[in-house]
C-alpha cells in the first residue's frame, strides 16, 4: 500500500471504523484511541496489507483491542439506564430516532462478539462470510451470533413496549 | 424449509437479514397471517436492523494522514545545483574582480541590425538572417554596465550558426541535443518566460517601461503559451527547442522596435 493509498484509507474508513467502535464501547476517548492504534498498525504494515485487504484488516485490528480493552475494563457492563447517561455525559443523545436510540441502548447488553457481528452487518454491509473474516469464527457461527444479537434486540424492544403500555 | 412454532423466530431474523427468497419471504408472510399473536414478534424483528448516525465522525483524521511530497527527477535537482553553483561563482567573479577601464552603458543606437543574410532556417520553415545572430551576441554584451574590454571576444563568435550560439550562451543550459531528456510541459513553459523576461531587459532595458505601441515584446509574452504548446510538441519536448523559439522571435521583435524608431 502506498502513502496516498494509505490516506485515502484514512478519508473513507476512519468514519465507519471510529462508529464501530464507540458503538460496541461507548467511550469517545478510547474509541479514539482504537482508531489511532489500529490505523498505526495498517501503517505499520502497509507493505503486506493490499489497498483491498485495508478495511478488514482495519475491523479485525480494531475489534481485537476492543476484545482487549473491555475484558481489562468491564465497558459493556452498562445497564440501559447507565448507558443513556452516558450518551447524555458525552454531549447529548446522537441524533436517533426513538427506535434506533433505544437498540443502540440494547446493544451495549449484548456480549460484544454478538454486538460486533451486527454492527459489521448494519453499518458496513458485511456478508457473513466477511464477517466471519474480520471476527476470526465460522460463516455457521456468525449466523449463530447475529440470531442471538438479533432475538436479544426484539426482546429488548418488547420489554420496552411493555414498559410504555404498563406506564400508560 | 417452512415456517413453524418451533423455528419462526429464527426464520423472521432469515426475513430481515435478507437470507431468504422471494417464494420464502411469501411463504413466512402467510404464516404470520396466520398467527396473528405473532405480528408483533414479527415486526419488532424487522426493527432490529441498526442505523450509524452519520453525525458520528473521526476528528482526527489530519493526525493520521501522511504528508505526500513530490519527488523531482534526480537529473532536474543536478540541473539545479548545477546552476546554483555557476550562480555563485559568477556573482564571485564579478565581485571579487578589481574594476579595469571605464563602465560603459549599453546603448540602443550600438544595437543596430546588421543588414539581413539568410544563414539558416528554423522549425518553423522560416529564413534565419544574420541580424538575428547579432541581436543574440548583443544580448550576451548588454546586460548589465560593462568593462570595456569584455565586449571585445563576443564578435568573434558571431559567425556561429544559430543553434549552436545559443547553446553557447545557456550558461546551465541544456546538454546536446541529441542526450536531451523529454520535459514536463509546465517546465518549458516557465523556462521560457524566465528566458523570454531576461533576454528583453538585457537587450533593451527601457523597452518594458515603453508605451505599449512601441513595445513589440508584449506580444511575445501574449503568445508564448500558445506557441509554445506548438514548439513543444515539434521539438521533442526539450530546453534546446524552447530556447531556440525564444531567440528566433525576440530577434524578430527587436527588428520590429528598431524600425519603429
Amino acid at each position: 500500500m502506498t502513502k496516498d493509498e494509505y490516506n485515502k484509507c484514512v478519508q473513507h474508513f476512519s468514519d465507519g471504523l471510529f462508529r464501530f467502535v464507540l458503538s460496541n464501547i461507548r467511550n469517545r476517548e478510547l474509541a479514539e484511541d482504537i482508531v489511532q492504534e489500529s490505523f498505526v498498525k495498517v501503517w505499520e504494515r502497509r507493505n503486506d496489507i493490499p489497498m483491498e485487504k485495508a478495511k478488514p484488516y482495519l475491523f479485525t485490528t480494531a475489534y481485537h483491542t476492543l476484545v482487549d480493552q473491555t475484558r481489562r475494563k468491564e465497558y459493556t457492563a452498562f445497564v440501559s439506564e447507565e448507558a443513556v447517561s452516558f450518551i447524555n455525559a458525552q454531549g447529548g443523545s446522537p441524533h436517533y430516532p426513538d427506535v434506533q436510540e433505544v437498540l443502540h441502548q440494547a446493544l451495549a447488553t449484548l456480549p460484544e462478539v454478538q454486538a460486533s457481528a451486527i454492527l459489521l452487518r448494519d453499518y458496513e454491509g458485511y456478508s457473513y462470510e466477511e464477517i466471519g473474516h474480520i471476527l476470526n469464527l465460522s460463516e455457521s457461527q456468525v449466523k449463530v451470533y447475529i440470531f442471538r444479537g438479533r432475538t436479544a434486540l426484539k426482546n429488548y424492544l418488547k420489554s420496552m413496549d411493555n414498559l410504555i403500555d404498563i406506564e400508560s | 424449509m417452512k415456517t413453524n412454532l418451533e423455528n419462526y423466530e429464527e426464520r423472521f431474523v432469515d426475513y430481515m437479514e435478507g437470507q431468504l427468497d422471494a417464494t420464502e419471504m411469501q411463504e413466512v408472510e402467510a404464516f404470520v397471517a396466520q398467527h396473528p399473536e405473532l405480528e408483533e414478534d414479527f415486526k419488532l424483528s424487522c426493527s432490529t436492523k441498526l442505523v450509524p448516525d452519520t453525525n458520528v465522525v473521526f476528528a482526527k483524521k489530519e493526525s493520521l494522514m501522511k504528508p505526500v511530497t513530490k519527488v523531482r527527477p534526480l537529473w532536474v535537482r543536478i540541473v539545479a545545483a548545477a546552476a546554483c553553483v555557476a550562480l555563485l561563482i559568477g556573482v564571485g567573479i564579478r565581485f571579487l574582480k578589481p574594476h579595469q577601464g571605464l563602465v560603459q552603458q549599453p546603448l540602443l543606437a550600438e544595437l543596430a541590425p546588421i543588414k539581413a543574410q539568410p544563414i539558416g532556417v528554423d522549425p518553423d520553415g522560416q529564413v534565419l538572417r544574420k541580424s538575428q545572430v547579432k541581436a543574440v551576441t548583443l544580448r550576451k554584451a548588454a546586460p548589465q554596465p560593462k568593462v570595456l574590454e569584455e565586449a571585445a571576444p563576443i564578435e568573434m563568435i558571431a559567425d556561429v550558426e544559430p543553434l549552436e550560439m545559443i547553446a553557447a550562451i545557456v550558461p546551465t543550459g541544456p546538454k546536446p541535443l541529441e542526450t536531451q531528456e523529454a520535459l514536463a510541459y509546465d517546465d518549458i513553459e516557465i523556462k521560457m518566460f524566465v528566458e523570454l523576461g531576461e533576454r528583453l531587459t538585457a537587450i533593451d532595458p527601457i523597452a518594458l517601461q515603453e508605451p505599449i505601441a512601441l513595445r513589440p515584446w508584449d506580444g511575445l509574452f501574449d503568445n508564448v503559451q500558445e506557441t509554445t504548446k506548438t514548439l513543444y510538441k515539434r521539438t521533442a519536448k526539450t530546453v534546446m527547442g524552447a530556447y531556440y523559439w525564444v531567440d528566433y522571435h525576440l530577434n524578430e521583435a527587436k527588428d520590429q522596435l528598431m524600425a519603429s524608431r
